[in-house]
């Protein structure tokens, strides 16, 4: 699940998509939870050790850190945004999580938007931009209907001949 | 910044299909679908073991098994029936349920999903295949106390401590799973505070889970240390001390009573208030006893300590601390209760199932009183009232809740609704077979009987006979219920996507049986 963010630029001219995945839990709270459980955890097993009983503790520290691990990935997954800007010359990807970490552009005029469906129907399908053979998978965490849909606007606006016809605001 | 990653037009994008879907899938539904099918036939493994237990104790004197095949089957029946069928039998609800409830397409981490499924399989044959190996299967009971489980045990001891390593490493990845997708992936809008009471009690179990994992996980590596690598951690010779297992041991073992409980709770209180057409009562106590009870569960334990001959202030400290757990037990008993309370209620087989859970897991809930006060349980300790108490709390209690959860969310599943008759069948035959079961043991338990025994004094024989009677109908009745599932996959009335006119909540707004993928669209708690 997710949230697709159309944002129009000012002059009317460029229009950008920003999307990302669907986040319930902040950096903050992670932390304080990771925290909280790691006090338990790492507690129960201090107390066991200055009881003579050690091995309780390597498995505690074990499991804190794959815990951390796990909140660490899916936090990472959920603060990657991509974002589509199409404007009357090209189309620009960018991706990353706190910054644009990669960069792709290509004319608007040669740019295609595919969407390669699986085989198999209970697979997702899968969305890219191409251009001249290659192509950049955007919206790879995107649910089936929200893809299509995204793959419809965006060759509304990509394949559009009179650019000027977008709205502003 | 870099160049985003770019590749060529024309690839492949096969799936696997057949066994592979079934081996690779990271789908939250397969993955549940599989715990549910694999918990089910450990029960029926478990459950043949039971059958033999019964038909050894059918009359008194020895003639079904030779006394340490009885051993070894009281200790593989409990083992498989907590770690094989309850535990994986919950989180396979969990799986299903949890992504639905919340309105999330999937797990958090699907890969590890499926890689905390697929160790069980393993697990459990490892576990089995110790009934085969030279000395026979473990023989010291589920507890695994030491020195009977280290110098007195038998060599397959050792796969036995492998097979619960590899259990807990698979609970405790199930666990990370689920706090990561409870905390993460709800939908917009969904609070907390909204979120149904199976999924709060699910995210409380999976801390316990977290908290008393690593505890097992020590206690078996100590077992095995002290059994092929020269440490004495329970064993005097060596300056260790047996009862000190049983402190460890009884740190994770009591939580684990409440990770069994606690999601069963959570059907329950999902089942109540559909039937009785009225908002569960008292949601937020609800949640705050489900918090109380968990909390609780570690500062109990030494309950099941009593006869060790612990101080007296210990034992006053423990009798207290148990008996209060009777207070947030019976804040949930009185909310479903008072749920009910003039509702317009209807009984549709979960319900019964529901209702049953209720009045039997509070007779469970009362014996476990009785034992809770310490000069009592002098008496009690290790007879039958204490087996009879807690196959109350996990038959009627545990296993009820699964059953009922089945056949309250089989239609969602399978697209089928559940033959009502047949489900009407298989809840008498089970409520009434497993009442003549188990009520009888808390007779001869009381009178003195002592578990984990093939032979008996005559003074037990009429009520051992009554209780086998009663544990082999309550077996054949779930050999019934494999009947009721397969012709609900296969066929019956189609089901709405609302499936119960009550029914409330996100997995009731998808159709049914649900798409492979679901909430496509975010859906808006409000």
């Amino acid at each position: 699940m997710i949230v697709v963010e159309l944002v129009f630029d000012p002059s009317g001219q460029d229009c950008h998509w920003v999307i990302r995945p669907n986040q319930s839990l902040s950096w903050q709270w992670a932390v304080r939870v990771y925290a909280f459980i790691s006090l338990c955890c790492l507690g129960i097993g201090i107390a066991f050790a200055m009881h003579g009983f050690w091995p309780v503790l390597p498995f505690a520290g074990f499991e804190v850190a794959v815990l951390g691990i796990a909140f660490y990935l899916c936090l990472s997954r959920s603060q990657v945004r991509e974002v589509v800007s199409v404007n009357a010359d090209k189309v620009t990807v960018e991706k990353g999580r706190n910054s644009p970490e990669e960069h792709w552009e290509c004319p608007r005029a040669w740019a295609r938007i595919l969407l390669q469906r699986s085989p198999i129907a209970w697979y997702p399908s899968r969305l890219a931009i191409a251009f001249q053979g290659k192509q950049v998978e955007i919206g790879r965490f995107l649910a089936e209907q929200e893809r299509c849909e995204l793959a419809d606007e965006l060759e509304q606006t990509i394949c559009r001949k009179d650019w000027r016809l977008i709205p502003s605001g | 910044m870099s160049t985003a990653t770019t590749h060529d037009d024309h690839h492949d994008h096969g799936a696997p299909s057949g066994l592979m879907r079934w081996v690779t899938t990271t789908n939250h539904k397969d993955i549940g679908t599989l715990y549910l099918w694999f918990a089910f036939i450990m029960l029926l493994i478990g459950g043949a073991m039971a059958m033999v237990i019964r038909a050894e104790l059918f009359q008194p004197g020895l003639q079904v098994v030779d006394p340490n095949f009885f051993n070894t089957m009281t200790t593989m029946h409990g083992l498989i029936m907590v770690f094989g069928a309850i535990m994986p039998g919950m989180v396979g609800l969990a799986n299903w349920q949890i992504p639905l409830m919340i309105g999330a397409p999937d797990m958090a981490l699907p890969r590890m999903n499926n890689w905390s499924f697929w160790i069980l399989p393993f697990a459990g044959t490892m576990l089995l295949s110790t009934l085969f190996m030279e000395g026979g299967g473990p023989a010291f009971g589920w507890t695994f106390y030491a020195p009977l489980s280290t110098t007195f045990a038998p060599a397959s001891t050792d796969f036995f401590i492998f097979a619960i390593h590899m259990l807990g490493f698979s609970s405790i990845m199930g666990a990370i799973n689920i706090i990561a997708t409870v905390l993460n992936m709800r939908a917009p809008g969904m609070t907390l505070m909204k979120m149904p009471l199976f999924v709060w009690t699910w995210f409380i179990t999976a801390f316990l889970l977290i908290a008393v994992m690593p505890v097992l996980a020590g206690a078996v590596t100590m077992m095995l240390t002290d059994r092929n690598f020269g440490t004495s951690f329970f064993d005097a010779a060596g300056g260790g001390d047996p009862v000190l297992f049983q402190h460890v041991f009884w740190f994770f073992g009591h939580p684990e009573v409440y990770i069994m409980i606690l999601p069963a709770f959570g059907v329950v209180s999902e089942i109540i208030p559909t039937f009785a057409r009225k908002k569960l009562f008292g949601y937020s106590s609800m949640v705050y006893a489900t918090a109380s009870i968990a909390f609780l569960s570690f500062i109990v334990y030494a309950h099941h300590m009593f006869t060790t001959g612990m101080p007296v202030a210990g034992e006053l400290y423990f009798m207290y601390a148990t008996i209060m757990i009777a207070v947030p037990t019976a804040v949930k008993v009185f909310n479903w209760t008072a749920t009910m309370w003039k509702g317009s209620m209807t009984f549709e087989t979960p319900m019964l199932w529901a209702i049953a859970f209720v009045f039997l897991f509070t007779i469970g809930g009362f014996t476990g009183l009785m034992m809770g006060i310490a000069p009592a349980d002098m008496q009690y300790h290790d007879t039958y009232f204490i087996v009879a108490h807690f196959h109350y709390v996990l038959v009627t209690g545990a296993l009820f809740s699964i059953i009922a959860a089945f056949y309250y969310w089989a239609p969602k599943w399978t697209g089928h609704m559940v033959d009502e008759r047949l489900g009407k069948i298989h809840f008498w035959w089970s409520v009434i077979s497993v009442n003549v079961l188990f009520f009888p043991q808390h007779f001869i338990g009381l009178a003195g009987m002592p578990r984990r025994i093939p032979d008996y004094s005559l003074q037990f024989a009429d009520w051992n006979m009554i209780s086998s009677l009663g544990g082999f109908a309550f077996g054949l009745a779930q050999v019934f219920f494999i009947y009721v599932i397969i012709k609900t996959i296969r066929g019956g009335k189609a089901a709405t996507a609302e499936v119960w006119e009550g029914s409330h909540g996100l997995e009731w707004t998808i159709p049914s049986p649900a798409p492979y993928h679901t909430f496509e669209t975010a859906p808006e708690v409000k």
